[in-house]
């Protein structure tokens, strides 16, 4: 746990930093006002004058970096050797912007990809003592959703929260070992749905949001929060249940 | 033309003249013993040939060689090591023709000691000269200089090596370049430290003779081992049974370790007091209850192994012989300061149960430690999540119409690529889209 949210801190203060570092560079370049040649250059040089209206780069991709714990094993055999190990589960989530109403919201269609490891002792099979040997299950969970993002909020009122859901088809590749043994391996498959409150960065630094969206098209970042749940088939290893991520996500 | 003219006319051709005919031939070590010949010189010869011998190889000279201090090449024809005898894999060395001019470097250990050989080759040594002989000195080095009677008084201390085989080995017989195996129980009788081998060419073996031409073989004996490790310990496994042991501090990174097994086949295990040991084995006598079909009272677990011996000195090549012959298993790790490894249970054999194992760890020179202490490594059959989710009634069935169990899928790839596809669509139709609107 602890862990997992060093990278998720350490990214939001970089992204802070960025925006800073866009700020200052922006301020660094525009001309001292109250200057008599500041006036004449703006008033004179229709190339110099400030823009009338914000200009933005267009919106193509959302990017999520994401860190979460995934506990959901209930009962035997889950209990008996992965009771305590709760990942961590890291994964890379993409969306292309299928729609976009500016300043209110964004429908959305991508995926992500995944990775978490469980380990624990194997047991002795005649006395179920623990051994020296672990067993261990690798779980590369890729998923297909459709998204709905709403960013009104700190788009029209400077409120800086944006909520957003998914609903999408998750394919789980697990494999499981013990010892140097591969004892089987295959796929649970099922509906994911997830709910996410982000927090918008760019609403705390406008200036710097803007820097990074002229340097590199990064129209908004922001850090959020997400519940979801993965709902395996019947004839999948149940590998589902509630969880939850967090991380650092960039509009492109 | 003045005289002053005539002059500077006359110091001009000279400077042409000077420049046509180029740059003074270097004298060819060739030209120096040839020019030798015949003349049984002294000491002060032989710094005429060291000089020969620095147009040919490098900084040379008798007088440069001083008590254990040789620095850059020396001699007048160069020395090879080839073979230090001893166990070659113990060595972890390549004496491929390592020269003896980079210093010190070339470890003798302990099994090349107690072969007592070494092989070297020599390369560049004159035909004019009609003897050859390995000296060591114990004394000031040096053993170039002199003749026979004063290179073995007690300041050189020279002492005359012998040829290993062959005496004919001594006789140069007009080659330039061959190999001779040398006896080095001198060399390393003196103790472990920094050596130097000098090879003498000479043109007679009587007691006034002088050498003309030499060569260096510099190297290290090093013939103690490293501190042993300790605390070795074992968990019971099936697959990956994992070993743990402190390595001593002075394990090197640069060394190697070797963690020897003997598997105890079924019926050796002397284990007398423990369990399940009745008739079988030494146990009738011993224990209390002998006779009987398990005594409940004692439950640890012995292995005893005839070859290894906790804290006793390895015979390195024994032990080779025995991997050889399947009757030992030696993991080689690096680094040798490495502190755990892992066994597979399956290597020891069918209905291998137990195993003796130790731990070696090797030095720079490739001496080996003592045997750490030896533990009893316990194979055991082993149930992980898949055993117990199917034990438990798990209906979920391995692969997904592509796979099978017990492997690896191996097709991952193209449902990762999915979300790809669906976003490459999106993006097309998105293009479409864009264009139609224009």
């Amino acid at each position: 746990m602890n862990v997992l949210r060093l990278p998720l801190v350490a990214l939001s203060f970089l992204t802070f930093a960025l925006q800073l570092l866009a700020a200052a560079h922006v301020c660094a370049q525009e001309v001292p006002p109250g200057t008599a040649n500041t006036q004449a250059l703006s008033e004179l040089d229709p190339h110099r004058r400030p823009p009338s209206r914000r200009i933005e780069s267009p919106e193509r991709v959302i990017l999520e970096l994401r860190g979460g714990t995934y506990r959901v094993f209930p009962g035997e055999p889950y209990d008996t050797y992965f009771k305590s190990d709760s990942g961590p589960h890291l994964s890379v989530h993409a969306d292309g912007i299928l729609y976009r109403e500016p300043n209110w919201f964004y429908v959305t269609l991508g995926g992500s990809f995944g990775w978490m490891r469980y380990t624990g002792k194997a047991q002795d099979a005649e006395t179920g003592a623990p051994v020296g040997e672990e067993t261990a299950m690798t779980v590369l969970p890729v998923t297909a959703t459709a998204g709905f993002r709403f960013d009104a909020l700190p788009r029209q009122l400077s409120i800086p929260f944006i909520f957003g859901v998914r609903v999408g088809w998750e394919w789980a590749h697990w494999s499981t070992t013990t010892g140097a043994i591969d004892d089987a391996s295959g796929w649970s498959t099922g509906p994911v749905l997830s709910a996410q409150l982000a927090l918008d960065l760019d609403t705390f630094e406008r200036g710097g949001a803007r820097a990074l969206d002229e340097e590199w098209g990064i129209n908004h970042t922001y850090i959020f929060g997400e519940i979801y749940k993965f709902i395996p088939t019947s004839k999948s290893l149940d590998l589902g249940g509630t969880n939850w991520v967090a991380g650092l996500g960039f509009v492109f | 033309m003045t005289c002053d003219g005539a002059a500077r006319f006359a110091s001009w051709s000279l400077a042409v003249l000077m420049l046509c005919a180029g740059p003074a031939k270097a004298q060819t070590e060739d030209d120096i013993d040839t020019s030798l010949s015949g003349t049984d010189s002294t000491t002060t010869d032989t710094s005429s040939t060291t000089t020969a011998g620095s147009s040919s190889s490098g900084t040379a000279g008798s007088t440069s060689v001083a008590n254990g201090t040789v620095d850059g090449t020396t001699g007048t024809f160069t020395v090879k090591l080839l073979y230090a005898g001893g166990d070659a894999d113990n060595h972890e060395q390549d004496y491929s023709e390592q020269a003896s001019t980079t210093g010190y470097v070339i470890p003798i250990n302990k099994a090349s000691c107690d072969q007592g050989t070494i092989e070297v080759q020599l390369n560049g040594v004159n035909t004019a000269y009609l003897y050859l002989e390995p000296w060591y000195s114990t004394g000031s080095g040096q053993c170039n200089q002199g003749d026979r009677n004063t290179r073995v008084t007690s300041s050189q201390n020279c002492t005359k090596l012998s040829f290993a085989g062959d005496d004919s080995q001594g006789q140069i017989s007009g080659r330039t370049r061959f190999n001779v195996v040398v006896n080095i129980g001198p060399v390393c009788a003196a103790g472990d430290g920094d050596k130097q081998l000098y090879f003498l060419a000479l043109r007679s073996q009587n007691s006034s003779e002088t050498t003309q031409s030499f060569g260096v073989l510099k190297f290290t004996v090093d013939t103690t081992g490293p501190t042993p490790a300790t605390n070795l310990s074992s968990e019971p496994g099936e697959t990956q049974i994992p070993l743990k042991w402190d390595a001593p501090a002075d394990a090197l990174t640069t060394s190697t370790a070797w963690i020897v097994v003997d598997p105890i086949l079924a019926g050796e295990d002397q284990d007398s007091g423990v369990e399940d040991d009745a008739a079988v084995a030494d146990d009738a006598g011993t224990d209390s209850d002998a006779g009987t079909t398990t005594d409940a009272t004692d439950t640890s677990v012995q292995c005893p192994s005839s070859v290894l011996i906790a804290n006793s000195t390895p015979d390195t090549s024994t032990l080779r012989d025995l991997e050889d012959q399947g009757e030992l298993i030696i993991k080689r790790i690096s680094p040798g300061s490495k502190e755990s490894t892992t066994l597979d249970g399956r290597d020891f054999g069918l209905n291998v149960n137990l195993a003796a194992a130790t731990v070696v760890i090797f030095d720079q020179a490739g001496n080996p430690s003592t045997m750490s202490n030896v533990v009893c490594v316990q194979v055991v059959d082993t149930t992980g999540f898949w055993d117990q989710y199917q034990a438990n009634g798990g209906t979920a069935e391995p692969g997904c119409a592509c796979s099978v169990p017990g492997a690896r899928t191996g097709r991952f790839g193209f449902l990762a690529a999915l979300p790809g596809l669906v976003l490459l669509g999106v993006c097309i139709a998105r293009v479409r889209s864009r264009r139609r609107a224009r």
